[in-house]
């Protein structure tokens, strides 16, 4: 099954820090309290109240990370993912979407884990990509 | 519970400016900012060390912190904003 970041961007800002501290030492993730940093980063003071539309691989994601949080393994826990999504470039932090932003931590943990290799991961995405002509379009069919 | 914290309600607390890479669970607006505990709130095993599956050592007190909205945001309101800190990331103030 293909799980591809970015498919649903939260900010299109185009003056987006690529790492994951700027140069005062802040994250991408800790803007609360601080408007003029939020509208620098492209981010709405108001927040619109519509329900998305859900993806099938958002309930997948879930199922994912339900898995993966067995303690038996463990592999993953909720502190252990605010830590990986906090390592996020700003970048990537404010331009995925909500379970983009799992799908991506839960990888990089299973990637510190060596469950599997960071270059495992990336050749899989470009095979997927090469495999699949319209993602989107075969996603939404899918179920 | 409450013998093992070591401050007391109406103490005022220095929250600690310091910057963990790794993963720190204080919010950068109340980085340096000064506030005095409201409540005890007991013990609870450090969310820091748990990211990194690391479940050993005691609980850490935990308090309810009072500030001053002014104080944070420098504003002209008299309201307040409540956050609960533990005892590693406050200092006397």
């Amino acid at each position: 099954m293909i799980m591809l970041f970015g498919l649903n961007p939260m900010s299109k800002s185009k003056n987006i820090n690529p790492y994951n501290f700027d140069a005062k030492g802040n994250q991408a993730h800790d803007l609360g309290g601080f408007i003029d940093r939020l509208t620098s980063f492209g981010i709405k003071k108001s927040i619109e109240i519509k329900e998305p539309q859900k993806k099938p691989y958002e309930e997948r994601a879930d199922a994912i990370m339900m898995l993966l949080s067995s303690p038996k393994l463990g592999i993953m826990n909720i502190h252990a993912m605010r830590r990986a999504s906090e390592q996020f470039t700003h970048k990537d932090y404010l331009e995925l979407s909500y379970y983009d932003r799992w799908l991506k931590g839960m990888a990089n943990l299973c990637i510190e884990k060596g469950i599997f290799s960071q270059k495992e991961w990336n050749s899989r995405i470009v095979a997927e990509k090469m495999g699949v002509q319209s993602l989107d379009a075969s996603y939404d069919k899918d179920e | 519970m409450a013998s093992l914290h070591v401050f007391s309600v109406a103490d005022y607390v220095h929250v600690a400016s310091y910057q963990m890479r790794k993963h720190h669970r204080v919010p950068m607006y109340l980085k340096g900012k000064t506030g005095q505990i409201s409540a005890i709130l007991g013990a609870y095993a450090n969310p820091e060390k748990l990211s990194f599956f690391d479940a050993e050592g005691s609980d850490v007190p935990v308090y309810r912190v009072c500030f001053l909205h002014a104080h944070l945001w420098g504003s002209e309101t008299k309201d307040e904003v409540f956050a609960d800190l533990m005892e590693i990331w406050i200092e006397p103030a």
